[in-house]
């Protein structure tokens, strides 16, 4: 009895509760209610980038997705597939078909096609800013599902309302963020939910579910290797506890064979279900449950006791010959070893050392115990607990959620990012913790007198999804952890003491919903494509520079013009300006990169040959020194100089760019490699004459506080061909060679087009010290860079 | 390349080595112009037998004889340090270490009998002279010598920001030199004897033990006990810890030490141990009114261990959300203090 659902359990919730006797259809009604509640909760919390700037896709990949859907819609789905992008890493291109998770894609397309076959004309902008908030409605509902099996229906809603605003899921699926992680997190859900359904029940149907929604889940996005790892590690453990069944074997028979031909059909995974490291797992699994199949037939004809021995040496032997199996068909190459992205999981300093460009990003970074705080807030302190009660009564499910929750929580620890992947379990543990609780005190007071809702109804109504919930909870039978019948489990409470901790808990659940809410305004919510100050007096002040660069290039720029810039920018770039980018987020080619880094900081002359070789017309730079913008190119510098270096040892040095005391400064005392470097020019050309500060010296830099070390900045194959109001974004042409000499220095200089109504006088405030607004450069939580798909 | 035509390489040059010049300096070296530079070659290739993994111990006499004087030709990297056990340096004897894993692998590789590279190591007890010619303020240091001319400011490397493995060393002097090779770490027999003693005394410990074994296989306790541990070591950064290597507590000249760093963006190791305690404490507490308060056995030690439980659980997470306040600039909220 792991589930008493109030359709199954009726006679025994009504005998145990007086305040049940409402009939079954009044309680599914409420339930859907909530669940509903909590979907448009999920949906609305997420759109304050869109009330607050405008329906646009937010940061980087998505602007990838974004053009990638709008093409699909476009043209048609097979000519999607055969995509070659001729506009990305010029002159290479990319194939685009081949190398991206469709699934994204696919699924607002088709919304897209339903909508306007329904006459309802919607453009796939908006379907795609408003995929993520949606998707996380359904992630609130699958939540639930997979709770209600685990635990009780009133754990499932409590789960449903935190899953629906914690800030560790908001920050992937705000409206805007157009990214796989917004509808994989669900897939995720989705398919766990099937699998412990069809671990319960053994029925091929729900394995069958289990695989299409894995099949689905592979196709939105790359973590899918999470559960075709973690569910053979189930089905592993269940044998190590000696829980083989049947159920067991025709679950994880059918899931694996449908799920991996389901997964070969994306072209981008291809036939790597068979041919590398990561997906051993289950094929390892998958035999070794054939021999255990085979043997349980054979046990059935032998005497118990022998039979118990086989089958531990069948156990034992299978394991360790599957095992050795793959280490030697890797050996022999015929198994890819595991991917530098997914070893740097296993061993932590392997991706600083080889591969820099992983490590660049700073979602890639282990996790400080604030940013769990941040992300979970109470939910990281109580979701233990709910793990511990999970031990109380081990059953089939309850031990595939005890390894979600651990492999789950080693893997946030290591990435920043991989958060995501541990907040679903933590909300259900968390859940089932409270959940528990409230069980346990409400109820009993619930028996004494019906009235107890009172001690909590007086909590803020911001909080109403909680809240309606306890209600609901009144009718719930006690947790499954125990067998015993409710009646000797709890004996009386006493009251006041019971109202205090029903008290407590809803304070603490308000608290977190005013959590969330804050943490999703003011940390999750900018696009960074827009930027947004606050004034002295309060006022918010948009910086729209990128746009207007973007929007320069488009409009003034030869259609086949090739822009070189930083790979953080080639989304937007592509996306935004289309015109042809060298590099871009996509980060499959590390030399095109580190020639784009080495032109970057070599000095003009070095530079030049390199730009001509690869054709560029144009220089995009990121600068935030008038502003205080800290996420800018000379900030990002020694990444390009390091990635550089990795593919050119001999011409660039990173010790070159430190000073002799090993700082890295942009003032007088800077290196001279530094200060001469292209980026570095590129980004304070004319700074010198610019007063940015009041009381400071002209050329201050407001970023780094400090007066620039070259001021004096010329150029002989550059010019300045546009600067934002800001000055955030530059671009430089690149001139065409001469002719003769002297045809270059008899034309004067092209007059730049720039916005010089920025005054210093009132200089814009970085927003410092100002209660409840993050600032780019103070975000509490490394803000997400450019993800590598 | 494989092994084998390593070792025999390795085996050829020896030979020719050994026939060509007495006092076994190499072939490669035999061919230098001037006279001074075979002398300081054939004094270094001298030293460089004295100790197994071809360290030169300098002096100040030493130094100036073989490092200082044109012309050479040959690089040395020079490590700086001191082994006395008075100075306490713990980054000392792991880079020493690392230092003579480095030289060691030099000798053994083949572009040994190319190249001219040697490693010297100056310690302060016996080379101060060198310190003060170099104005070394800390220690260990290592730098370059080139062949030509003396150490520029890029010659030292930056052991703050790139570690004291051989690995890094390696890249340094591959960068400073253009010559690079294979690390060979020795093999640590000790380790393995150890392990299979372990695995040994190990197996026949739990074959001993084996019903408390079961016992301890079966009970859901323990494994709840493990899983709740490792929750509670990663959500406090521990892995953070692992990887940054943060100090463990910050001095402060006027005042108690600092136990939390004022970033959110870091923490010290006493930081997170602290905060696993409070986890603990909350997730304890609030584990307690569930499975505890409830099932005492008379109703004044019900309402007692309610009382305190709940007290105990309210009370650390309020000193959760204050030390979480600190660090995050601007938060607004808090539960009491």
């Amino acid at each position: 009895m792991t589930v008493v659902a109030p359709s199954r359990g009726a006679a025994a919730a009504a005998a145990a509760h007086p305040s049940a006797s409402g009939s079954n259809g009044t309680l599914k009604l409420l339930t859907f209610t909530i669940l509903a509640l909590i979907g448009l909760l999920a949906f609305a919390s997420r759109l304050f980038a869109v009330i607050r700037f405008e329906s646009i896709i937010h940061e980087f990949d998505p602007w990838f997705n974004y053009r990638a859907t709008e093409y699909m819609v476009t043209h048609s789905v097979s000519e999607f597939i055969n995509w070659f992008d001729e506009r990305a890493w010029f002159p290479l291109g990319r194939i685009v078909g081949g190398t991206v998770y469709p699934g994204l894609m696919f699924t607002s397309g088709l919304i897209h096609w339903v909508m306007n076959s329904l006459n309802i004309p919607i453009h796939i902008r908006d379907v795609c800013v408003f995929l993520a908030p949606l998707f996380s409605a359904l992630t609130a509902f699958a939540t639930f599902l997979l709770t209600r099996e685990l635990w009780t229906e009133g754990a499932g809603l409590l789960a449903a309302a935190f899953i629906g605003i914690v800030p560790g899921y908001i920050s992937r699926s705000v409206a805007g963020s157009y990214d796989n992680e917004g509808i994989a997190i669900f897939a995720l859900l989705f398919t766990y939910y099937l699998w412990v359904k069809a671990i319960k029940t053994g029925s091929m149907m729900w394995a069958v579910f289990c695989a299409v929604s894995y099949g689905y889940m592979v196709a939105a996005w790359g973590g899918y290797v999470f559960i075709i790892n973690l569910i053979p590690l189930h089905v592993f453990v269940l044998l190590l506890m000696g829980r083989y069944s049947h159920r067991i074997y025709v679950a994880f028979s059918v899931f694996y064979i449908i799920g991996t031909l389901l997964s070969m059909q994306v072209p981008f995974v291809g036939f790597q279900p068979v041919r590398t490291s990561e997906h051993m797992a289950g094929l390892g699994i998958f035999l070794l449950l054939q021999a255990m199949a085979l043997l349980s037939i054979v046990r059935e004809h032998l005497p118990a006791n022998s039979a118990r021995v086989i089958f531990r040496a069948v156990f034992i032997f299978g394991s360790a010959a599957v095992f050795v199996g793959v280490v030697v068909l890797t050996y022999m190459g015929y198994i890819a070893p595991w991917t530098g992205r997914f070893y740097s999981l296993w061993d932590t300093g392997y991706a600083k050392i080889h591969i820099p460009i992983i490590a660049s990003v700073s979602e890639h970074q282990p996790t400080t115990w604030t940013s769990f705080f941040f992300d979970l807030q109470i939910l990281v302190c109580i979701f233990p607990a709910g793990l511990w009660l999970f031990f109380s009564k081990p059953t089939d499910e309850r031990v595939f959620i005890v390894l979600y929750a651990v492999t789950g929580v080693y893997f946030a620890g290591v990435m920043v990012r991989l958060m995501l992947t541990l907040t679903p379990v933590v909300c259900i543990l968390a859940a089932v913790a409270i959940s528990n609780t409230l069980d346990t005190y409400l109820f009993d007071s619930g028996r004494a007198e019906d009235g107890s809702t009172t001690a909590a109804s007086p909590a803020s109504t911001s909080s109403s999804a909680p809240q309606a919930k306890l209600a609901t909870r009144q009718s719930m039978v006690a947790p499954a952890g125990s067998e015993l019948t409710p009646d000797t489990r709890t004996p009386t409470m006493p009251r006041e003491a019971s109202m205090l901790v029903v008290g407590v808990v809803t304070v603490l659940l308000a608290l977190f919903v005013f959590h969330c809410t804050w943490v999703t305004s003011n940390a999750y919510s900018s696009p960074s494509v827009v930027l947004s100050t606050q004034r002295g007096d309060g006022s918010r002040t948009i910086l729209d520079d990128f746009r207007e660069a973007y929007h320069w290039l488009r409009s003034n720029t030869d259609d086949d013009a090739t822009i070189m810039s930083w790979w953080d920018y080639g989304y937007q770039i592509a996306g935004m300006s289309n015109r042809t980018t060298l590099v871009d987020n996509n980060t499959w080619n590390n030399s095109h990169i580190a020639m784009v880094g080495k032109a970057m900081s070599s000095t003009e002359e070095k530079a030049y040959p390199i730009m001509r070789e690869l054709s560029v017309d144009y220089v995009l730079i990121i600068f935030g020194g008038v502003i205080g913008y800290s996420g800018d190119d000379i900030n990002k510098f020694l990444w390009m100089v390091r990635i550089a270096q990795g593919e050119h040892p001999n011409d660039i040095r990173e010790s070159d760019y430190f000073t002799q005391d090993g700082q890295f400064l942009v003032d007088r005392n800077g290196s001279p490699t530094l200060l001469n470097s292209l980026m570095y020019k590129m980004c304070y050309y004319r700074f010198g004459e610019f007063q940015s500060e009041w009381g400071k010296p002209s050329g201050w830099d407001r970023t780094r506080n400090a007066e620039i070390g070259n001021k004096d900045i010329s150029f002989t194959h550059l010019e300045e061909a546009y600067t934002t109001e800001h000055w955030l974004v530059r671009i430089y042409r690149v001139k065409k060679e001469a002719n003769t000499r002297n045809l270059v220095a008899d034309v004067p200089p092209l007059e730049p087009a720039r916005h010089t109504d920025i005054k210093p006088a009132r200089p814009i405030r970085r927003g410092r010290g100002t209660q409840g607004f993050i600032k780019n450069k103070d975000k509490s939580v490394p803000k997400p860079k450019p993800g590598s798909p | 390349m494989s092994r084998g035509v390593v070792a025999v390489a390795v085996l050829l040059a020896a030979l020719v080595a050994a026939i060509s010049l007495p006092m076994g300096v190499r072939s490669a070296d035999s061919s230098s112009s001037s006279n001074g530079v075979a002398d300081r070659v054939a004094h270094l290739d001298k030293l460089q037998a004295r100790s197994s993994s071809g360290l030169i111990k300098l002096d100040i006499a030493k130094y100036t004889s073989l490092m200082r004087t044109a012309p050479r030709n040959y690089s040395v990297i020079l490590m700086l340090t001191s082994l006395n056990p008075r100075q306490n340096c713990k980054p000392c004897s792991f880079g020493h270490a690392e230092f003579e894993v480095l030289a060691s692998s030099w000798l053994q590789s083949p572009e040994y009998q190319s190249g001219q590279l040697y490693f010297a190591v100056a310690e302060f007890e016996s080379a101060s002279e060198v310190f003060e010619k170099l104005k070394t303020q800390s220690i260990p240091t290592i730098m370059h010598f080139p062949a030509i001319g003396g150490p520029k400011p890029s010659d030292t490397y930056r052991m703050q920001q790139l570690g004291l493995e051989a690995e890094n060393v390696l890249r340094f002097v591959a960068e400073r030199t253009g010559i690079s090779f294979q690390i060979k770490r020795p093999v640590d027999y000790m380790f393995y004897v150890l392990l299979t003693l372990g695995l040994v005394v190990g197996a026949a410990v739990l074959y001993k033990l084996l019903p408390a074994a079961v016992q301890f296989y079966r009970n859901p306790t323990y494994w709840a006990f493990a899983a709740v541990t490792v929750c509670f070591l990663f959500t406090s950064g521990q892995m953070w810890n692992q990887i940054r290597g943060p100090p463990y507590i910050a001095g402060n000249p006027n005042g108690p030490p600092m136990f939390f760093h004022p970033s959110s963006q870091s923490q010290f190791g006493v930081e997170s141990h602290i905060v696993m305690a409070l986890y603990a404490t909350i997730a304890g507490s609030f584990l307690l009114l569930n499975i505890s308060a409830p099932f005492a056995s008379t109703p004044i030690l019900r309402r007692s261990a309610v009382y305190t439980f709940l007290a105990v659980f309210v009370f650390f997470l309020s000193v959760a959300f204050s030390i979480f306040r600190q660090k995050q600039r601007g938060y607004p909220f808090r539960l009491f203090f």
